[in-house]
Parts: C-alpha cells; structure tokens; sequence
C-alpha cells in the first residue's frame, strides 16, 4: 500500500529545471544560493556596524562614499540602528533559516531516508517563492523614505510603534516576517509529514541519521511557534496601520490603554524556540559528521536523539529568561531560571555523546570534521556562558550588554554558520558532482575559526565590563573610552574573519565548475544518499532503498570486505 | 533490525500534514485569545468604561450561518462519499459562508455607528481586529471550498481526500468563532 512518487522524466525547460522546480535537490540548492546572498548582504551590514563601534566618526571605506555620500562616508546614527536591526534579521530570517532549514532540510530529508522527493513537491515550491518576496519586501523597506525598520531585531514596541519608528520600512518589516513565516510553516509541514510518512521500508525513527532527527524536531517547533510571532506581527501592523492600542501605552494610547511588554512575551514565546529552531539541524548535523570521520558509531546515538527532543520540549517554556528586566513578579523569574538551568541536563548528555563519539576514534581531519570540532567548541563556549544569562542576579548585570551578544553570536551565528560550512563541503560533492578544494577549506576554517573567536570573545570581554549594545557612539560615555583598543581588535578580527569567506566563495564557485569530479561516496559513509551516484539524479533512488542497519556502523570488527562502514542497505555484520 | 511497517496511504498523509498546518493556525488563534486574556484580567472592569456590552444579535446570526454552513458541508462529504454527490448542500455551505461574511459586515457597521472605532482603545481593537483576522481565514476557507469545486464534476477522478481536508479546516474556522462568540462577546 505505501505509495512510493514515480521515476518523472527529467525536466527539459530551463524554467522547469531551474526556476520553478518540483525537485527538493533543486529546491535545496535554490535557498542554498538565496541564503548565502543574504549571508553576503548581512555580513557586510556587521561589517558595517563594527567599524563604526571601533572607529567612530571616520568614512567606511570603499563602499562609504557610496552608500552615505550625505555624511561623507560615515554611517549616521539613524543608519546604524537600521543595520543592527537588518543585520539580525537578515542573519536569523533570511540566512540561517534558508541554508540550514531551507536548503539541507530540503536537500538531505529525502536522500537520507530513502525517498524520491518531499511528501508534498508543489508545497515545496511555493515555500520557496514565497520567502522570495518576504526577501523582497524586507530590501524593499531600504528603499522607504525614513528607511528600513530601526527598532532591533526583536522590535520592542515602543521602539516599533509609530512613534518609536515612522515610515513604511517598519511596517514592511513586519509584513515580511509574516509572509516568512507562512513560508516556514509550508515548509515545515512538508517535512515533518515526509520524515513521518516517507521513511525507506525498515527505517525505524532511531535509525534515521541525527541530521534528519535535528531537521524533524525543528519543523516541528517551527510549525508550532511562528504563528505566535505571526500574531504578534499582525497586531504590531494593526497598530502601525489601523491605530489600534495593542502595544500602545501612555501618551501614545489616546484611548484606553495597551501594552508594550505584551509583545515582548509574545515575541519571545515564538523567540526561545527559535534559538532551538536554528542550532537543532546543526547539532543533527554534527552529531552525525562527528561519528562519520571518526569511524565510530556514535556514542549513545538514541541518547542523543532523545536528548534532542527533550531540549525542543523544554525549550518552550523558558521564554521568561529573556524578560528577567521586565518587572516580572520574581516568583516567575526563579521559575524561568530553574526551568532554564534543567536545559542544561539534555545538552550534556548530547555534548558528552559528542565527546564519547570522538574518544579514542581514528579521526580524519577533514574539512566537515574540522568544522563540526569547531562547533563543539564554539557551542561548548556559548552554552556555558548562558548560563550567566539564564541567572537572575547575573543576569541584572550584564543584560544588554555585549555579553549577551557575544553570547548569543556564538550560540547562534558561530555554532550555526560553522554547522553550515560543514554541512557545504560535505554534502558539495552529491550536490554539484565535484569536490571542494581540501587546501582552501582548511585555510577558509582557520580563517573563521581564528576570526570568529576573536569577535565574539572580545565582545563578551566588553560586555562583562559594561558595554552597552545598541549605543552609536558607546565612547562618548567616560568609562567606556578606555574599551577602544579592544573594540579595534573585534573589529580587525571581524574584518579578518570577511576576507576569509572570500576563500569559501571562490572555493564553492571554481569547486562548482572546475572542481575534482567526486566518486560516489568520497567520505566513505553509509547513510541512504552515498548509495546512489554523484550528483544524484533527479529521481534519488532508482528503486526505493530497504534499511537494515543503523546510519553510524564504522569499525565493525566483523567487516571482512575491505571496507570500515556499512551501507544501511547492507544486513549487519555479526560475528 | 527490525521491520518497519510504513504503510502510509495518501489519506494518512494528507490528514497528517492538514493536521500540522491546524496546530499552526491553532497557535495563531491561541496568541490573539493570550493577547485578549491579558487585557481583560488586568482591567478593572470590561468592557472599560464609556463601552457598553455588544448586543449579542448580530454575533448569535453569525454563529448560526457558521455552523449550519459546516453541517451542510458535512453533509456535502457523507453524500459525496456515498457517491450520491448532491450540489445542493455544497452551495448551500457557500451561502451559508457569504452570510457569515455580511454578518460580520453588519457588526462592523454597527460598531462603527455606536462608536466602537478600531481606535477606541484596546476594547475596540480587540473586537475589530479579531473579527478581521477570523473573516480574513473565513475568505481563505471559502477559496479552499471553491477549490472543491472539481467535484461536482461527474468524472471519475477522487476528490475525498481534497473535500475531508477542506471540511476539517472549515470545521476548524467554525470552532474559533465560536470560541471568539464565547469569549469576546458572550461573556
């Protein structure tokens, strides 16, 4: 009974193959590209940001004179507030989302568990499109008269309402999350009915590999949590649009009065779980990169994955913890505290797997393992330090400070954009066919790794000694003068770190067309998509595959046929 | 290892993935009734002062198109299922929607004409945005309900599949008015 999509023909038109493809791999590849413009547009917004926190009031250079020839090249103040706000929205929404979610959700769900294409193709398609034009309608907000929106990524009213910000670009804002937020929840319902219903015949749910756990778990928290945001947007319009008083208080509400906190909670009832949203596929991710290039099976793999989904229940009720300076009764706020630090409990017993899985294995250092190392330290180094935030009596201190960005930049963009990276050259060669330059990649993650820490590091040093985020000029303040020299330092390191994505983007283009043409399974794994060849053909799987071992079988004493791994098509080796 | 038995039929999957998709509107649904919990416990009185109560007249016909246009469509489904498909009951659940619609209409009207502005204070943004957003979901049911429309076709194609997923959303649209009658004006 159970229904298997058909071999189609190979579209023929270039607008059937490439553009308006029903194809997940080209669906995957699509966001892949969407998402890595917008990386390229939000980093040069950091970029931006950072020097003019270490060099204030000098012109950008190159692209200054270009972009604010009013000011001679320096970014004025209403400009700054519109960068940090466009570069963490851009970051969150339009970078990560479409190349962890968007384009390895899409492109790895179906070959990694033994299926033709996405449970509901079309869906997929306009899933695409549709975070198109949210993509449209947040550059469009550039282009508004008083710009984009400016109230930060989390546009607290005041700062979001009419008042705090005039002109359309808030309003598009909020339209575009919106319209993204539909398109995540497509997408999402496409993947949690395909993992459910589309597995290869004897995949039981442990036997999927960890990528596709941690892609599972976060559709299913992004279906559940974005229409939060969702509503919270709409009413945010309403406001905007039609004066109603939802988030207005004070002399702003004419009648009657709202309350601006109230979106706070509901932005960050949909917020926390977005944090989990995004590092979930990267923890899948790793999880399997690590067991793969240690030629182990992982340690305590069902642990993992049961961890995992403790962390995606748990992570719904601890919002609280980013509202401790809200006046909140502090009978809640020990709550939101205890219940945060038991997120600590599932997230060692994963990162001990992790260390278990690379314990005492033969590891090769290649670039995804590299990158997947680089994230077990980079998260073990965000983990830790949320643990300040998550405290009350810390948390008072160093809330909105630079400790929390540094923070949540290394949680959030540093484990996430080197999950990424890993997840790029280890899957490029069943995408394109070709392989990555091995050279250019270790140099590309020395770079960013070297870089990053020394971003995010320093800013968790400002921060710790009281630097504010948000301010335009933080040195017009006495105290924050002597912190120069060290915002320099981020700033070099985060123009070092610039350079070195270069490296990845003409690595990824020349690998692309000129690369070494890859064999069929160049890292020598077992999971479902290195059985079939290289790029795969537009049908996946000629016929559908039938599981009968686990994703992580290395090193099987047992094995007698040359080779250290099994296929998972292959019956387990016992003695 | 094992042997998995994935014997998943088309229906299984499409009522799953309708399933996901009403979570989500659920959670949608959900932060608006939060959003109203809060204004409502922490007033001292509701409605707020100058606000008199709605007359529940023009909520109550509202009620009833809603839910004898989902009775009828259940109705549409059964026959349809029996083969027997009857255009009646399945234009009659469009009319009984258009009635919904300029109900909704009237009451808008009519909050406008005894001075319930959408301006006027949570109170008022509360019952206009609300109804907005429903009515806005009710516009999208009905499109869902057009899109059944392949049915009344005498052909052999089956459309059981299109027409329970469509009911359980039009279903679901009748269920949060009716959480909205209770909540919002009934009480």
């Amino acid at each position: 009974m159970t229904y298997v999509h058909p071999i189609h023909d190979a579209p023929k038109t270039f607008l059937s193959k490439y553009i308006i493809s029903f194809d997940h791999k080209v669906i995957g590849k699509q966001f892949l590209w969407y998402g890595i413009f917008f990386l390229g547009i939000g980093g040069m917004m950091a970029l931006m940001i950072r020097w003019t926190l270490a060099y204030p009031g000098e012109a950008f250079p190159v692209l200054g004179n270009l972009l604010f020839p009013h000011t001679n090249g320096v970014v004025p103040p209403d400009t700054y507030a519109m960068l940090f706000t466009l570069h963490g929205t851009i970051m969150i929404f339009y970078a990560i989302t479409p190349i962890l979610i968007g384009a390895f959700g899409n492109y790895c769900i179906p070959l990694m568990i033994g299926a033709r294409d996405m449970a509901f193709p079309m869906l997929n398609m306009l899933s695409f499109w549709i975070n198109f034009v949210a993509g449209g309608l947040l550059l469009a907000s550039l282009f508004t008269p008083y710009g984009g929106a400016a109230g930060g990524w989390t546009s607290y009213p005041t700062l979001s309402t009419l008042i705090g910000s005039p002109g359309v670009g808030q309003t598009l804002w909020c339209l575009s999350i919106f319209v993204l937020g539909a398109s995540s929840t497509m997408g999402a319902i496409n993947y949690v009915t395909t993992v459910i219903s589309f597995r290869a015949p004897g995949m039981g749910y442990f036997d999927m590999p960890l990528t596709v756990w941690g892609l599972w778990l976060t559709a299913i928290l992004n279906a559940i949590f974005l229409p939060v945001l969702g509503a919270g947007c709409m009413l945010l319009v309403f406001d905007r649009v039609f004066g109603t008083h939802f988030f207005l208080a004070g002399a702003a509400a004419t009648q009657g009065t709202g309350d601006p906190v109230l979106f706070q909670h509901v932005f960050w009832i949909f917020g926390h779980p977005e944090v989990y949203i995004l590092i979930l596929p990267a923890w899948g991710m790793v999880s399997d990169f690590l067991s793969f290039f240690s030629r182990k099976p992982a340690f305590g793999a069902k642990s993992t994955a049961l961890a995992m989904t403790t962390i995606t229940i748990l992570s719904t009720v601890v919002y609280g913890h980013h509202m401790f300076t809200t006046q909140m009764s502090p009978l809640l706020t020990q709550t939101f505290m205890t219940l945060t630090m038991t997120i600590s409990i599932p997230s060692a017993i994963f990162f001990a797997n992790w260390l278990g899985t690379i314990w005492r294995g033969s590891i090769r250092f290649d670039s995804p393992m590299l990158f997947s190392l680089g994230v077990v330290f980079v998260f073990g180094l965000g983990g830790l330090t949320g643990l300040y935030l998550g405290t009350v009596s810390t948390d008072l201190y160093l809330h909105d400070t630079y400790f929390v960005v540094g923070h949540f930049h290394y949680t959030m963009a540093a484990s996430v954009l080197l999950g990424g990276f890993a997840a790029t050259y280890f899957w490029f060669p069943k995408m394109f066919g070709r392989l990555m330059n091995e050279t250019l990649a270790k140099i590309h993650f020395w770079g960013t790794m070297v870089g990053l820490n020394g971003i995010f590091f320093g800013m968790m040093v400002l921060g710790y000694a009281g630097m504010h985020r948000r301010l335009y000029n933080p040195f017009v303040y006495e105290f924050m003068q002597k912190m120069i020299p060290l915002n320099t330092f981020v700033t070099i390191s985060a123009l070092v770190m610039g350079v070195f994505q270069l490296v990845f983007v003409y690595n990824f283009i020349h690998s692309m067309l000129k690369g070494e043409k890859a064999s069929d399974n160049p890292w020598e794994v077992g999971t479902l998509e290195w059985t079939i060849p290289s790029p795969a053909p537009h049908y996946n799987f000629k016929e559908i595959p039938v599981v009968k071992c686990g994703p992580h079988e290395f090193g099987n004493p047992n094995l007698n046929n040359g080779r250290d791994f099994q296929y998972q098509t292959e019956e387990l080796v016992k003695a | 290892m094992k042997e998995a038995t994935l014997g998943y039929t088309d229906r299984d999957r499409a009522s799953l993935a309708m399933t996901v998709a009403l979570v989500s509107f659920a959670m949608l649904f959900a932060s608006l009734f939060l959003t109203y919990a809060v204004y409502r416990v922490r007033s001292a009185m509701w409605p707020p002062m100058g606000f008199d109560k709605i007359p529940l007249t023009l909520p109550s016909i509202s009620s009833a198109f809603i839910l004898l246009s989902s009775f009828s469509f259940i109705r549409f489904q059964r026959r349809y299922e029996k083969k027997a498909t009857n255009k009646t009951y399945y234009y009659l659940t469009l009319i009984l929607a258009l009635g919904f619609l300029f109900t909704q209409n009237q009451l808008w009207n009519y909050l406008n004409e005894t001075g319930v502005f959408v301006e006027s204070g949570t109170f008022a943004s509360i019952l206009h945005s609300f109804t907005w957003i429903h009515a806005g979901h009710v516009v999208l049911g009905m499109l869902a309900l057009i899109f059944c429309l392949p049915a009344l076709r005498k052909n052999k194609k089956d459309y059981s599949i299109r027409i329970s997923n469509v009911g359980k959303f039009w279903h679901f649209l009748g269920i949060i008015w009716i959480f909205m009658y209770i909540g919002i004006f009934l009480f």
